[in-house]
């Protein structure tokens, strides 16, 4: 117990520091585990880790779904999913802010990370909001709230990682989160029409435009949504596995892009040398949270949870909303990968004993830190949103947030009544 | 500044992709060029993998070991870039706590133990080969043993190193002219 406080105490230490997350975790993974169980043991499991994890297939998923996704936000796309889901939701009453919504749910179909969809969105969502004479606050904390659907509207990074981390079949993990994408979008957007009733100064209505122009505005989007069906359908149906629908949009993406005429030969390359940057940088973290949570494992912390937990039998209801606590305050401290691998292998055992579904599991633990990206005091999307948008104070947004994070209360409280919410479609892949 | 996946040094918009090549050292290039290709044959690879199987019947031999061979590649080539573009994912918001000064000696501390925390790394792969030389293990098909990921992959973490040490002694240079440029 003395050498588990003492190894969080110095990995919040190192990282406070500056040192980088995958290293202070594997550090401190390493030492406690030579520690406990010696160190021949401990410095074999770092050879026997690195090499594991780099031969991992499910692994490769991640360069080609962020490739999918960086090809695809600068294609210049983006605005044209928001431009269609502004001819049709535009001229109602705060309808520029469901355009948002709406927007960014269907372009985090196509990018696996929170963060970029916001960074994206942002550019696109928010001039429109100020020419109607939107509430600066409301119209920012739209796009930071519509940003969060990224990680969830699969293909989301995060399902990936927490896939490694728990050995959970990826497809399935990936295919649970449409409905509960879907349902987020109407809820945010239900969430707007309700504040639009008692701030209607917020968001005053859009043009309206005609069915031809609704029409004509879907033009541009089909070749997205093909992407889209073809990926998840391909999962769905068992046609491909996930590294192979990765593979397949990753392709598409590059297609749609070269239609498009997006880039040129070297902005290409730079484009691919991101993503490398990306997955290279996530894959050191995957090491050093594996080699985290083997020290964790041997120390005994699921154990001593389980234990706790059936001591003062507490429901696992009671678990869930601690454990959603856990992430909102960690949410302040940490971004969302390392804060997925980092506490994944504490909690899942003990989600396991108490009979949990871990694919529902996953689904929660991506939404609990999504939330987090919104939540006052540190928010990473309002963050992101207020850097691009110098003349917005946090406040602001932070005020126009606090409708959307009541919207975050229902969904979360109705994932947690209908588990078959998130469960249905995986259940019914064979 | 922290993110989730991919910012820091995700640029937003295409037209500033422009000036990216400037941020870059030419070896670094060279690693990225190396890992960009892996990465682009994988694409395709997976991809001619599947229109081969399902339109043709005729999947592509070995296209599994391949596409972990492109991935050890694009990884461990994409490691020495990541590193001295020094985007390594931190905590971050501390790093405004310092001031200018206590920032160089922060960020060469910061360095001086990641690169000793792959040294090591490099070391172990390093033992991890000789361990899959004496019991051999082989990537069927494309008949690469092992071995031969494990040398790579610790050369590549050895560069990585001395790429973090290199870091430092530039804090540290800088630490030492009287006006901290």
């Amino acid at each position: 117990m003395t050498l588990l406080l003492l190894g969080f105490g110095i990995l919040f230490a190192l990282l406070f520091l500056g040192v980088p997350i995958a290293y202070a975790m594997g550090l401190v993974g390493v030492v406690g585990f030579g520690l406990v169980v010696g160190w021949q043991p401990a410095l074999h499991m770092v050879g026997q880790v690195a090499t594991d994890a780099a031969l991992n297939p499910t692994f490769s998923v991640i360069p080609l779904f962020v490739l999918m996704g960086n090809l695809i936000s600068h294609s210049r796309i983006a605005g044209e999913l928001y431009d269609a889901a502004y001819a049709f939701l535009g001229h109602r009453r705060g309808g520029l802010a469901m355009a948002t919504i709406a927007g960014s749910g269907s372009f985090a179909a196509v990018s696996g990370s929170s963060i970029a969809c916001a960074a994206t969105m942002v550019n696109i969502a928010v001039p429109p909001m100020k020419k109607y004479g939107y509430n600066a606050g409301f119209a920012a904390a739209s796009v930071a709230a519509g940003g969060t659907l990224g990680i969830l509207i699969p293909p989301s990074i995060g399902m990936v990682i927490y896939a490694l981390i728990t050995e959970m079949p990826l497809g399935k993990l990936l295919i649970a989160g449409i409905i509960p994408g879907l349902l987020t979008i109407v809820i945010y957007i239900l969430t707007i029409s309700v504040l639009m009733r008692y701030r209607p100064e917020y968001g005053p209505p859009g043009e309206r435009l005609s069915w031809a122009r609704r029409i004509n505005s879907l033009r541009h989007v089909w070749p997205v949504a093909l992407l889209f069906l073809l990926v998840l359908g391909g999962i769905y149906f068992g046609i491909f596995t996930p590294t192979e629908a990765a593979g397949i949009g990753a392709f598409g993406a590059f297609i749609i892009s070269l239609a498009r005429k997006a880039f040129n030969l070297s902005q290409l390359f730079y484009l691919v040398l991101k993503t490398i940057q990306t997955s290279a940088m996530l894959f050191v973290i995957l090491v050093g949270a594996l080699l985290f949570a083997n020290f964790v494992t041997v120390v005994g912390l699921p154990n001593m949870l389980e234990t706790w937990i059936s001591q003062l039998n507490i429901s696992p209801t009671l678990v869930l909303l601690q454990i959603l606590l856990i992430y909102l305050v960690m949410g302040c401290i940490m971004e969302s990968t390392g804060l997925v691998l980092l506490t994944v292998p504490i909690f899942f055992p003990v989600i396991v004993s108490l009979g949990i579904d871990p694919i529902w599991f996953g689904i929660f633990v991506l939404v609990a830190v999504e939330v987090g990206l919104i939540t006052p005091p540190i928010g990473m999307n309002v963050f992101v949103v207020k850097s691009m948008l110098p003349d917005v104070s946090v406040t602001s947004i932070y005020k126009g947030i606090i409708p959307f994070l009541s919207g975050d209360v229902l969904r979360i409280s109705l994932f947690m009544l209908f588990p078959q919410i998130v469960l249905f479609l995986p259940e019914l892949m064979k | 500044m922290k993110e989730d996946v991919n910012t820091r040094n995700d640029v937003p918009e295409t037209p500033e992709m422009d000036g990216a090549k400037a941020r870059y050292h030419i070896f670094e290039l060279t690693a990225g060029a190396i890992a960009v290709i892996a990465l682009l044959a994988m694409m395709t690879l997976v991809f001619a993998d599947v229109i081969g199987r399902y339109l043709f019947a005729a999947p592509i031999t070995g296209a599994y070991q391949l596409g972990s061979t492109f991935m050890v590649i694009l990884l461990f080539a994409g490691l020495p870039v990541v590193t001295s573009q020094e985007s390594h994912l931190t905590v971050g918001f501390t790093d405004n706590m310092f001031p200018r000064r206590g920032k160089y000696v922060q960020r060469a501390a910061v360095n001086i133990l990641s690169g000793l925390i792959m040294a090591v790394v490099c070391w172990r792969l390093w033992e991890q080969a000789g361990y899959f030389t004496t019991y051999p293990e082989v990537l069927e098909i494309v008949n690469i043993p092992i071995a031969v990921f494990c040398r790579f992959m610790s050369v590549m973490s050895g560069l990585t190193t001395v790429i973090h040490f290199g870091i430092a002694f530039r804090y540290a240079r800088q630490l030492l002219t009287p006006d901290g440029r």
